[in-house]
């Protein structure tokens, strides 16, 4: 693959908070990240509770994380030192669009791999928005830089701006009757949860004289869901986007016969909080990439309908396909929540299928050729 | 490297070129882009064994038909193609990988119609019907115990414009025994 990139990076924006002045770092438009100034990369539109367009005028913020070593580093209680990547308010119907204001800001956030993990938030006496991604900054070869899909490879295919209806809620709020901002301390780690098992990869095989084996290479980068709850409490915590994690380590599974085999590997998950006037936020997000192989079995095949034969002593060897996003794939017992992921493979896993009689192997939504997603192995 | 990627660096690089103007772009026509990455390995059982890879399969997503003008093996390593067809599928399974060439009749699966084949090189594929597609089948002989390719150039045409579709998967046929994948 041409550049092998990935990392992590979130960015929490809380408008007018106590500390984003602080954390806003001084928009530059240096030679080597022209092309980023000016970019649009969120959009979408702010509505209330009720769904309805919530007010003009209330400030929507895009905020950079920093990685996963600078996550592991901070103490409970210490701020996350996140930094503003643009900034605007509300339109009269309610609308946004943020810009990069700050390529600074995030270029410094991206990982050596490539990839910065985003948070659009809104925090006012209206209420509170947030909603979590990613995204790969790739050089672009003239200097500059091209924004790129994170779970994949795009090779300088500039991905459109990420399109969020963030819904503000009050729950827990003290009061709203204005669209002030609300003052808020920021994200402040509070403690980990430790690591959690989550699904990266996929087999099956239904018939002998198949084998299938799976790697999960070092820096393979997933799509881990990102929790967000207004109490803290087990089972209040429900879905606010994604991020992404890249493994620091290679997990090889063992190589088997017929089975239907999830391939799993665990995630350091831990709780932040920011602590606002109107009322706390808490979220529950990965920090880094534990290792650890294990693997899941299940009784159902997914519909697999195209097929190729594959004949007696023949490998057959998938290094780069879509994936699919295991709806829960990822759980953390202790509130209660169960979480998407995906790990779009790239050169940094892979799937084997070993063939020692003629058989078939089938994709689900495409020939094992092209872009078959999941792979069977069968009669 | 894409041929079109390498000439966009050498470009920046203020490096002329030859044949970066007249290259058909890599992978962006209606055949599409070759797939995602892969490496299949077969198995034949004798030096003078060839081999019938029938692994790809093509679509044409356009709304006017292309003509196969060309097909190739990319960077070969003791790898010849021997000859090219293209064979109708009417169902879901592809021909497929087999040792010998041409397959048996036991080998071919249902709905693929090998008596309707026709050399590649000038195939007229039509435009996309749904989950319609058609099986480029390769006759390959390795010129040593291992042979290798880093994937299938389709050169074509429509509409008047040239395209080139490289398949995203590598090639590797091995004599076994002694080799074997």
């Amino acid at each position: 693959m041409f550049l092998r990139r990935a990392a992590l990076v979130t960015a929490v924006s809380l408008a007018g908070s106590l500390f984003s002045a602080a954390a806003v770092t001084a928009t530059t438009t240096g030679p080597r990240n022209h092309s980023l100034a000016g970019q649009v990369i969120v959009q979408g539109r702010l509505l209330g509770g009720d769904r309805k367009a919530a007010a003009s005028g209330i400030r929507v913020s895009l905020y950079a994380w920093p990685n996963s070593q600078v996550l592991k580093a901070l103490r409970p209680g210490e701020q996350v030192p996140w930094k503003l990547v643009g900034s605007t308010v509300t339109t009269a119907s309610s609308s946004y669009r943020i810009s990069i204001t700050s390529p600074t800001a995030l270029l410094s956030s991206v990982t050596k791999s490539g990839v910065v993990n985003l948070q659009v938030i809104s925090t006012s006496n209206a209420g509170f928005g947030s909603f979590n991604f990613s995204r790969r900054i790739a050089p672009s070869g003239d200097g500059g830089f091209v924004v790129e899909n994170a779970s994949s490879d795009n090779d300088y295919h500039v991905i459109s701006a990420q399109a969020v209806n963030l819904r503000l809620s009050t729950s827990h709020w003290k009061a709203n009757a204005s669209n002030a901002p609300d003052h808020c301390t920021g994200w402040l780690y509070r403690t980990s949860y430790g690591p959690e098992w989550d699904i990266v990869g996929q087999t099956y095989v239904n018939y002998s004289g198949i084998t299938q084996g799976f790697t999960y290479h070092a820096g393979q980068s997933s799509t881990l869901g990102v929790g967000i709850s207004s109490t803290n409490k087990s089972g209040s915590f429900t879905g606010d986007g994604t991020t992404s994690e890249s493994s620091s380590t290679a997990e090889t599974y063992p190589t088997r016969g017929p089975a239907y085999v999830y391939y799993q590997t665990e995630f350091v998950y831990a709780n932040y909080e920011d602590e606002c006037t109107q009322g706390n936020q808490w979220e529950a997000r990965s920090d880094g990439y534990a290792g650890g192989a294990q693997s899941a079995f299940t009784s159902k095949p997914p519909v697999a309908n195209y097929c190729v034969n594959q004949e007696a002593g023949s490998t057959f060897t998938k290094s780069t396909t879509t994936a699919v996003t295991w709806t829960n794939g990822l759980s953390i017992p202790v509130i209660g929540l169960s979480l998407s992921s995906h790990t779009g493979y790239d050169s940094g896993a892979s799937l084997t299928f070993h063939f020692t009689g003629n058989h078939r192997m089938c994709g689900t939504g495409g020939y094992p050729g092209g872009t078959p997603y999941q792979l069977d192995g069968r009669e | 490297m894409g041929v079109s990627r390498w000439c966009i660096a050498a470009t920046l690089a203020g490096v002329v070129s030859a044949g970066c103007d007249s290259a058909p772009a890599l992978n962006t026509g209606p055949l599409g882009n070759g797939g995602q990455p892969g490496a299949l390995c077969n198995p034949v059982h004798s030096s003078t064994q060839s081999l019938t890879n029938g692994f790809t399969a093509l679509s044409n997503g356009s709304k006017s038909p292309v003509v196969i003008d060309r097909i190739a093996l990319d960077d070969p390593h003791q790898l010849r193609l021997l000859g090219a067809y293209i064979v109708p599928i009417s169902g879901h399974n592809l021909l497929g990988d087999w040792a010998g060439f041409p397959p048996t009749a036991n080998e071919l699966s249902v709905g693929v119609e090998w008596a309707q084949r026709v050399p590649a090189a000038g195939a007229h594929i039509a435009p996309d019907r749904p989950n319609q597609v058609v099986n480029l089948v390769l006759a390959l002989k390795p010129e040593g115990l291992v042979g290798t390719a880093k994937g299938i150039d389709v050169y074509y045409s429509g509409g008047g414009i040239k395209y080139h579709m490289l398949s995203s998967t590598t090639l590797r046929v091995v004599v076994s025994p002694p080799k074997h994948c």
